[in-house]
């Protein structure tokens, strides 16, 4: 008999192949709220200081990390839950695929979700087509070899990323922790 | 600092009686312990100074008010309180939306003083610790309670100086605002998450979070029930907060049930602020043949339609209507009470509201009457007869003459003077000032602005930094109190006269921000 605790941890997948997919994430999710900053940037550079915009932009790192963190978190557990040559073995390729045409759903979807629009409720009607044509394309993509070392080489040349985000993002956790504690 | 919100939400299906009986019930069970605990904390209090309450109704125009003369019976309530309170009729606004007219009447200064004159903008730093908050002091038990979340970020600048703070979504049937979690940096909170990642503009600025909130939002708001709000119940424009007029006004009624005297109120309430969401008992009340003053499109006008203007008025109307019933209710509660035997009782607000000239509500450079001209109107503790002033007051003024009736020494930034009937003397030939500057960074002079100067029965409008060039309006208020007859051509000499104090009194204000 096996300790399902010990089974669990070994079947999450190691450092090297997780820093790959977290990237992706990363680089999905920072942007799309980076952009909107900027957007804003010029109504508040009329009236914020510098340190104003910091703490602006500190509490926005600080959702993004935490959105990053709950996205990282679905690959992982698929790769625990998941019997190993499904998921753990092809960790890497199949989780950038499956955050990639994930979160690319949600982008579409927010760009729906207009707020002097009607909620878009027939594409919400169709979010359990979209996520099993998703683990379709996932298990899809893997068996293409092109496509597989196409997504692990960017995903590895994102990594470079991290460098910056991480530090960035631990910063930013500081800050809005040290104005709420203080 | 008491940051809870009382919502309805996930609340049983119980008669609507009973739940307002258990709301205002709710209200007091939470507040009243940590209030009495602060009070036994804070033995500086002075039992003997009068309270001082201050009602704001957000974008309330005086031009709209039966009180003020409005052919339609809109106020009626308000009506009951003027019989026993000094009304002010020429009484006007900072500027014509919420950030300029709130920081003005809270401060004392004009918005080119304080500099809290963009969207979301707020007072400058060396000016925060001038605020009437800071200026009654701790003998005062002082809460604040900013419905509105642009009234919201002025007032949590001043949060070293508020006992009580109840944030924007407090008492409503719907909050989705996340600042209130934050309580120990509530300003930056709702800037960043409620103004900007959660904000409920455009496509949301999160993937995730955003979505998911919005989801969540869309779902629960049309589960909300609007029986009695035909139109849909009351809501923040840009801010996902529903509310019901009659919660608010008992939650208000139970706050001040239990507050250790003195104390110091600041309800900043969104409504009659757009969308105008009338109650089921004023719903087309105003289908009638009135007709306002038709008007001539301005060139910086929105470009409406008079159908359009015409119905939106309707509908201000109506709602004015029935946040006056409610009122009505408060009122009553109130006088039950004895409330008004050892209060100063304060009804105004921060700007007013348009309908004319193709323009609607209040997003707007243009500065006519309706748009600053608010009501004002203050009951002296035990006060049972009316007394009308006419002369121009302003709502800077509003900060010295409460500080002055509560003993308190007033700060030597006050741009105000003391009202008259309460301290201050009638002064026809007063110079007051009403600016919109929103396009203008806070930290530089006004380059593109609308400034007017009112003095005496004429009123002048300066536009700056709009094609094709500077251009100035002159109007006779006593005889035109439309405005529509331009006298600058014709008044020459009133015009040179007038811009030239208007001109000097922008170029002292601007004297710090010059290079």
């Amino acid at each position: 008999m096996t300790d399902p605790i010990l089974s669990t941890i070994k079947k999450i997948p190691k450092l090297e192949e997780i820093a790959p997919v977290y990237a992706v994430i990363v680089m999905m999710i920072y942007p799309w709220t980076l952009t909107r900053f900027f957007w804003k940037l010029s109504s508040w550079i009329l009236f914020a200081s510098v340190g104003d915009l910091a703490a602006l932009f500190a509490y926005m790192v600080v959702v993004n990390l935490l959105e990053s963190i709950l996205v990282l978190l679905v690959p992982l557990a698929m790769s625990v839950v998941l019997p190993q040559r499904w998921f753990y073995d092809r960790f890497k390729t199949r989780s950038i695929s499956l955050v990639l045409f994930g979160l690319g759903f949600l982008v579409y979807l927010d760009k729906n979700l207009h707020a002097d629009a009607p909620f878009p409720l027939a594409l919400v009607r169709w979010i359990p087509m979209a996520a099993i044509a998703i683990l379709g394309l996932v298990f899809l993509v893997d068996q293409v070899g092109f496509l597989r070392r196409v997504l692990d080489g960017l995903a590895n040349r994102l990594t470079i990323f991290l460098y910056i985000s991480i530090p960035v993002s631990v910063i930013a956790l500081l800050v809005v922790l040290i104005r709420n504690i203080t | 600092m008491l940051t809870s919100c009382i919502t309805k939400k996930d609340m049983p299906d119980i008669n609507r009686r009973s739940f307002l009986k258990l709301a205002g019930a709710a209200t007091s069970a939470v507040l009243l312990p940590r209030l009495v605990s602060r009070l036994d904390s804070n033995l500086q209090q002075d039992a003997s100074l009068p309270n001082i309450i201050i009602l704001l109704f957000d974008a309330m125009s005086a031009r709209n008010l039966s009180v003020y003369g409005y052919p339609r019976p809109t106020a009626t309530n308000l009506e009951r309180f003027a019989a026993r309170a000094t009304v002010y009729h020429s009484h006007s606004a900072g500027g014509n939306y919420t950030i300029p007219g709130t920081a003005s009447l809270l401060t004392g200064t004009y918005p080119w003083t304080h500099r809290a004159i963009n969207y979301g903008g707020q007072i400058k730093a060396d000016m925060v610790e001038d605020n009437i908050f800071h200026a009654l002091g701790k003998e005062y038990h002082r809460l604040a309670f900013g419905q509105n979340v642009w009234a919201q970020f002025i007032l949590t600048q001043f949060m070293a100086n508020i006992d009580t703070f109840l944030p924007s979504g407090t008492f409503g049937e719907l909050n989705y605002l996340l600042s209130r979690y934050f309580p120990k940096d509530q300003n930056m909170a709702a800037r960043a998450l409620d103004d900007f990642v959660f904000k409920m503009e455009l496509e949301p600025a999160s993937v995730i979070f955003g979505s998911l909130q919005r989801s969540l939002y869309f779902s629960d708001s049309g589960r909300l029930r609007s029986e009695g709000y035909p139109r849909g119940l009351p809501q923040d424009v840009n801010y996902p907060v529903y509310f019901r007029l009659e919660d608010v006004f008992d939650g208000l009624l139970s706050l001040l049930q239990v507050l250790p005297s003195p104390f110091f109120t600041y309800f900043h309430l969104f409504p009659p602020h757009a969308p105008y969401r009338a109650s089921d008992n004023f719903n087309n009340k105003f289908l009638d043949s009135w007709f306002p003053v038709t008007k001539p499109m301005h060139r910086l006008g929105e470009g409406l339609s008079d159908l359009v203007i015409k119905t939106e008025r309707r509908y201000y109307d109506e709602y004015v209507g029935s946040l006056d019933w409610e009122f009505g209710r408060l009122l009553d509660a109130m006088e039950e009470a004895g409330i008004f035997e050892n209060s100063y009782v304060v009804i105004t607000s921060d700007h007013g509201e348009m309908f004319e000239r193709g323009e609607k509500e209040h997003a707007t450079v243009l500065l006519y009457d309706p748009v600053v001209h608010i009501p004002l109107m203050i009951s002296e503790p035990g006060q049972k007869l009316r007394h009308d002033i006419y002369a121009p007051t302003h709502a800077v003024d509003v900060l010295p003459t409460l500080l002055q009736l509560a003993g308190k020494p007033i700060p030597s930034s006050s741009e105000g003077r003391l009202l008259p009937g309460l301290g201050g003397i009638e002064d026809m030939q007063r110079s007051i000032f009403m600016v919109e500057a929103k396009n203008t960074p806070a930290f530089q002079p006004f380059k593109k602005a609308t400034i007017a100067m009112q003095k005496g029965n004429y009123k002048l409008i300066y536009y700056t930094g709009y094609e094709p060039e500077d251009t100035f309006e002159l109007y006779d208020l006593h005889a035109d109190i439309e405005e529509l007859d331009d006298l600058y051509p014709a008044q020459p000499t009133i015009a040179r006269w007038m811009k030239a104090e208007l001109l000097e009194s922008l170029f002292d204000a601007s004297k710090p921000y010059m290079k």
